[in-house]
């Protein structure tokens, strides 16, 4: 039995969590609510465990890959697991999580009724189950299907509220996503045109003896996949929906969007990117210069945008949008170093913005104040909240001790690697520019004097402190030992970049 | 020039997928008009069915059902074909949630039209803040 | 043990720190015997382990490998001047601070911060490579900005902003430089082990590292043009204007400076690359400039913050003069300029307590009624110029012999021209404060004023001390020259 699930672990990872998915709304009689969102944690649990297992098995042993049903490929589909799916398993895990713990304490109160509850369990643990897939999945058309639910499900629970600001910035969403959908399934289409394939491995193959052939086609293909993976992973100046989507969500949809969906996509193209076309033809057609370019566009304007909101959630929305830029810059540099950068700044914005957008969403909560001009003399009124949001604020500074620090040196390795000094202005200058907009929220509270007599204000209840303090470890944890994690992601890039590039 | 004519009356089916590809998104981006961006996706997407039906399809091809009785038979590639079935099942449910969400931007708002809906936000944001000042 | 010294001598006052967040406000009595006890601890480990490295002779070194990077503490003479100053100055800016702030409600705030700040300082002494010491260095911004912007005023805040704007794009710089070190030098940031691992770099490549770090440290420093939070950070308690602003923060911008110097490049690297000269111009215009501004200042503590500048720049002068006696006046000045420089900041401090006087101006006949304070302050002004029988004296001295040793005259005539500036600000506050006619005829002398007279007396017979007898700071600047000039 043991066996059996180990062996069969990468498609059990996503079995349990679809099934799971669709178990919850049959649960709607379960006269104890506390109960279902206990299951949903606890698969949530199971299949962190599930990733764990798999992160090691990589690490000891290397990139695998399992056949789904016995159907060899290229008839059968094929899940790869490698280094990358290992370090975004990961993430899955230790930002859903919290994330749902997090949830679990108000959560009826937050959407309205208990059927919509678990609606909203139902479409966080479909999303679950869709950047999982997208983690290990290794053919072509699976990734559209796993994109495709991942869309489907994020639009949806951003409007689990149904209030008139979010089912607005739903459909808005759900357009522009679908736009981006119409470019991947394109995209996916000249691959297949091009070689007869969906399998990632054996496109790989095909192309990389014929594409000479046609490098217009692939040009086009490479650009219809930057473009739809693009809008929906919300690259400068593609992010248009993001803003408005993640700051009406409730709190734990922001968190779960701004820390997890977008990297799917991100997953999703460097699959496309280096499994399927490699490395090798990607690096003739400059594609990842744009990649570069883009990358350190979206972390100066983004950052610029962030600074102008005044809204708190806004702002660190306009956030994730610069930070996104931080990974496509790794993914541009198309260095080891570079790209372990990029990769390891999945992990470590995952969580850190999971954990700023709890805090955030708990002190819009309990005080009732939207804007971070209104915050004054509230640091000491919430020190939990507060403190766990200087812990995610220092991080995404990149302070040495956080999370935020390991993949910004990293990144700033493999700019110096490449002998990109722009790289080296743009990544400090995102920094100074994340202090500029992240601080002045914790002096307002810290230090600002407020006018008004403050009524203290209950703290959040205890499991949101739990939630949000376990993130908070987390991201100290990953700073202070990030050699797992490291590892993790050097060996991702290097199995990405294969070895022809260090030669 | 005339060469590149008759290569695109060849390939007329992908002429026209990306006609209507333009088509589509044009529409999505541009109309205030809810209900047509809905169909401007639809027109997208099934622009891009007939993009991957096009790439499986053989000329003279007969369907992939094997008949072992003419062993000079063409059939068309089946796969892109079930592939769409799925994509499909996508846009049909993407649809239905669009049509939801305009259901509810109709219930509050009394229009589907987007720029009336900005309108009326902008009004009552405007009103409870002079309210409240 | 020496490990187990080392962490705890760092870690106790940020498990103060924490004890003191925990417990309620109106515990006073508790609170200060935790602050005192805490500071007393580390500062007894400090002085013990300053003699266990000068009577052995070995200087130990801790490494935690952490990924590519490590973390790594080294105890050597250098970082043990820095150390000492700052650990056992803290004890007295704690007791002055237990009367300074015995009216304030929010001291739990204060004292926490404090004491984390007193954990971190020693964190950047006894760093054992780039990395660890910038970790500190950025962590000593976070940890010192709620004791700058204490007063919650909208300037307080202001400057506290400016201060934090300033550290942050210091600490970018030396990011930067840290980062380029790493490529050129394979991966090692060690101290000690870095000045023969330029080999195969350029000396533009050298250079540019060089001037990133000096811009990067120069910030905290307060070098001139990148002085400007200094000044405006004096809206702070006086006791953190003192500790932080003369003996803290802008000391550890000198001592990045020194460990940039000494131990990362070398001093013969440096004379290679021929960059002597322009540095040595910037520090002298620093010094000539912040003592010429000083003079036109009427608030007492923006006039001292001036002389700061200066004087951080008389030790800048001699590291940069790369020649041991240069050296050994840069550290003794180190020394002395922050025993020195936080007395009369107390002494500003209690003036401005008791009188409500914060200008020169106002000074005039003050020392009648505060003939102690006015005292010290006076005498130590002295020092700060230069005199004998006070410690300045003896580290002007070495500054003097280093120029002449290099061959700089022009150095020799700054240094002349500064100290005379030097008398031309600070004489005429303590004469008028004798001299003068005050407005008000007595001050009312609580049991605060005590606790805020005596560490200021203390420092003031310290700096006659060392004045008369200079030789007791012999065997640290030995150590110091020695590990860094075969002799």
């Amino acid at each position: 039995m043991a066996a059996a699930v180990k062996d069969n672990l990468p498609v059990l990872l996503i079995v349990t969590l679809l099934s799971s998915a669709y178990l919850l709304p049959i649960l709607t009689r379960v006269r104890k609510f506390r109960l279902v969102e206990f299951f949903a944690v606890f698969v949530l649990a199971l299949t962190f465990t599930g990733g764990v297992v798999l992160a090691y098995k990589v690490l000891a042993t290397g990139a695998f890959n399992y056949i789904v049903g016995g159907w060899p490929a290229p008839w059968g589909i094929e899940l790869t697991i490698n280094a990358l799916s290992g370090i975004f398993l990961l993430t899955i895990g230790l930002v859903t999580i919290p994330i749902l713990l997090y949830a679990s304490a108000d959560l009826v109160e937050e959407v309205g009724s208990r059927q919509r509850a678990i609606w909203f369990l139902t479409l966080f643990l479909l999303l679950t189950a869709a950047a999982s897939g997208l983690a290990v999945t290794g053919d072509m058309f699976n990734i559209f299907v796993f994109v495709e639910v991942a869309t489907i499900a994020s639009c949806a629970i951003v409007s689990a509220r149904n209030d008139a600001a979010s089912v607005e910035a739903t459909f808005k969403y759900l357009m522009l996503a679908t736009i981006g959908s119409g470019f991947v399934l394109l995209g996916i289409g000249f691959l297949y045109m091009l070689t007869g394939n969906l399998n990632l491995n054996f496109i790989n193959m095909e192309l990389s003896t014929t594409w000479h052939n046609y490098p217009t086609a692939l040009w086009m293909a490479m650009s219809f996949f930057t473009v739809g993976f693009g809008v929906k992973s919300a690259l400068f100046p593609l992010h248009v929906w993001l803003p408005d989507a993640h700051s009406t969500a409730i709190t734990p949809a922001s968190a779960v969007l701004s820390s997890l969906a977008v990297k799917g996509y991100i997953v999703a193209l460097l699959k496309v990117f280096y499994l399927a076309v490699g490395a090798k033809i990607i690096f003739a057609l400059p594609i990842t210069n744009i990649l570069l370019l883009l990358g350190m566009i979206a972390i100066i304007a983004g950052a610029l945008f962030a600074l102008s909101q005044d809204e708190l959630k806004r702002r660190l929305a306009f956030s994730t949008v610069s930070q996104i830029g931080y990974i496509f810059l790794g993914i541009g540099l198309g260095t080891i170093q570079g790209l372990a950068g990029g990769l390891l700044h999945i992990l470590s914005h995952g969580i850190t913005k999971a954990l700023l957008f709890l805090a955030a969403g708990t002190i819009v909560k309990r005080t009732g104040k939207t804007r971070i001009s209104h915050l004054s003399g509230l640091g000491f009124e919430m020190p939990i909240t507060f403190g766990v949001f200087a812990v995610g604020t220092l991080s995404m500074i990149g302070i040495p001790l956080f999370s935020g620090f390991v993949s910004k040196w990293q990144l700033l390795l493999g700019s110096l690697e490449k002998g990109n000094y722009l790289a080296v202005l743009v990544l400090i200058g995102g920094s100074l520019l994340a202090a500029a907009y992240l601080l002045p929220v914790l002096r307002v509270a810290f230090f600002q004097k407020s006018e008004e007599e403050q009524i203290r204000e209950p703290e959040a209840p205890y499991v949101q402190k739990v939630a949000m303090l376990f993130l908070a470890v987390v991201i100290i944890f990953v700073g202070m030992f990030p050699g797992i994690f490291l590892e993790l992601a050097r060996q991702a890039a290097e199995s990405l970049l294969g070895m022809e590039v260090l030669l | 020039m005339g060469e590149f004519l008759q290569r695109l009356l060849q390939n007329y089916p992908y002429v026209f997928a990306a006609i209507l590809f333009g088509i589509g998104t044009f529409t999505v981006l541009t109309h205030s008009n809810l209900l047509k961006k809905v169909i401007g996706i639809n027109i997208m997407e099934g622009s891009t069915y007939l993009f991957f039906v096009a790439a499986g399809n053989i000329r003279g091809g007969v369907a992939p059902i094997q008949d072992m009785s003419d062993p000079n038979l063409v059939y068309v590639n089946p796969l892109p074909q079930a592939l769409m079935l799925t994509g499909i099942v996508v846009s049909v449910s993407v649809t239905a949630l669009s049509l939801a969400l305009i259901m509810r931007l109709y219930k509050l708002y009394g229009t589907v039209d987007s720029r009336e809906i900005n309108r009326i936000r902008n009004e009552v944001r405007a009103s409870g803040s002079s309210s409240k000042g | 043990m020496i490990l187990v010294l080392i962490l705890t001598a760092i870690l106790i006052s940020t498990l103060g720190a924490l004890w003191i967040a925990i417990i309620p406000e109106e515990s006073k009595k508790e609170r200060n015997l935790v602050v005192t006890t805490t500071l007393v601890i580390s500062a007894a480990i400090v002085w013990g382990l300053l003699v266990y490295i000068l009577s052995t002779g070995n200087y130990p070194v801790i490494e935690v490998p952490l990924a590519s990077l490590k973390w790594r503490l080294l105890l050597d003479p250098l970082g043990m001047t820095y150390g000492l100053i700052a650990s056992t100055l803290w004890v007295f800016a704690a007791i002055y601070s237990f009367g300074y702030m015995s009216k304030d409600r929010r001291q739990r705030k204060f004292f926490s911060f404090f004491l984390l700040s007193a954990g971190i300082t020693l964190g950047i002494a006894f760093s054992g490579n780039l990395f660890t010491m910038y970790l500190f260095y950025e962590l000593l911004t976070f940890a010192t900005y709620p004791l700058v912007v204490h007063q919650g005023t909208k300037e307080a805040l202001e400057s506290g902003t400016k201060y934090i704007k300033y550290s942050l794009v210091g600490a970018s710089f030396i990011l930067a430089a840290l980062v380029m070190l790493w490529r050129v030098t394979g991966g090692t940031l060690d101290f000690g082990a870095l000045p023969t691992l330029f080999g195969v770099a350029s000396s533009g490549q050298v250079a540019t590292i060089f001037f990133l770090f000096i811009l990067g440290f120069g910030v905290k420093a307060a070098v001139m043009p990148l002085h400007g939070w200094l000044p405006s950070a004096m809206v702070a308690p006086t006791p953190v204007s003192a500790l932080l602003h003369a003996v803290a923060v802008v000391n550890a911008g000198v001592f990045g400076i020194l460990r940039t110097v000494y131990s990362v490049f070398g001093p013969s690297l440096l004379l290679e690359l021929n960059v002597r000269w322009i540095l040595l111009v910037i520090v002298s215009i620093t010094i000539l400039m912040g003592s010429l501004i000083a003079i036109k200042q009427d608030v007492l503590k923006k006039r001292l913050a001036y002389s700061t500048i200066s004087q951080l720049a008389y030790i800048l002068l001699g590291a940069f003069m790369l020649h041991p006696l240069g050296l050994a006046g840069a550290i003794l000045h180190m020394i002395f300029h922050s025993t020195l420089k936080i007395v009369l900041f107390f002494a500003a401090g209690i003036v401005a307590e008791e009188t409500s006087y914060v200008k020169v101006s106002e000074l005039g006949g003050v020392g009648k009624l505060l003939p102690l304070t006015l005292g010290s302050f006076g005498l130590v002004s002295l020092g700060m110029i230069g005199m004998l029988p006070l410690s300045g004296f003896w580290s002007k001295y070495y500054l003097l012999q280093g120029s002449l040793n290099t061959g700089s005259w022009p150095i020799l005539a700054i240094l002349l021209v500064s100290g005379l500036l030097n008398a031309f600000y600070f004489i005429p506050i303590t004469i008028s404060a004798f001299t003068g006619k005050a407005e008000i005829n007595e001050v009312t002398k609580g049991s605060s004023f005590v606790l805020m007279l005596v560490p200021t007396l203390i420092l003031t017979v310290l700096a006659l001390v060392f004045g008369l007898l200079p030789g007791l700071t012999l065997p640290l600047v030995n150590g110091v020259i020695g590990q860094f000039f075969s002799l």
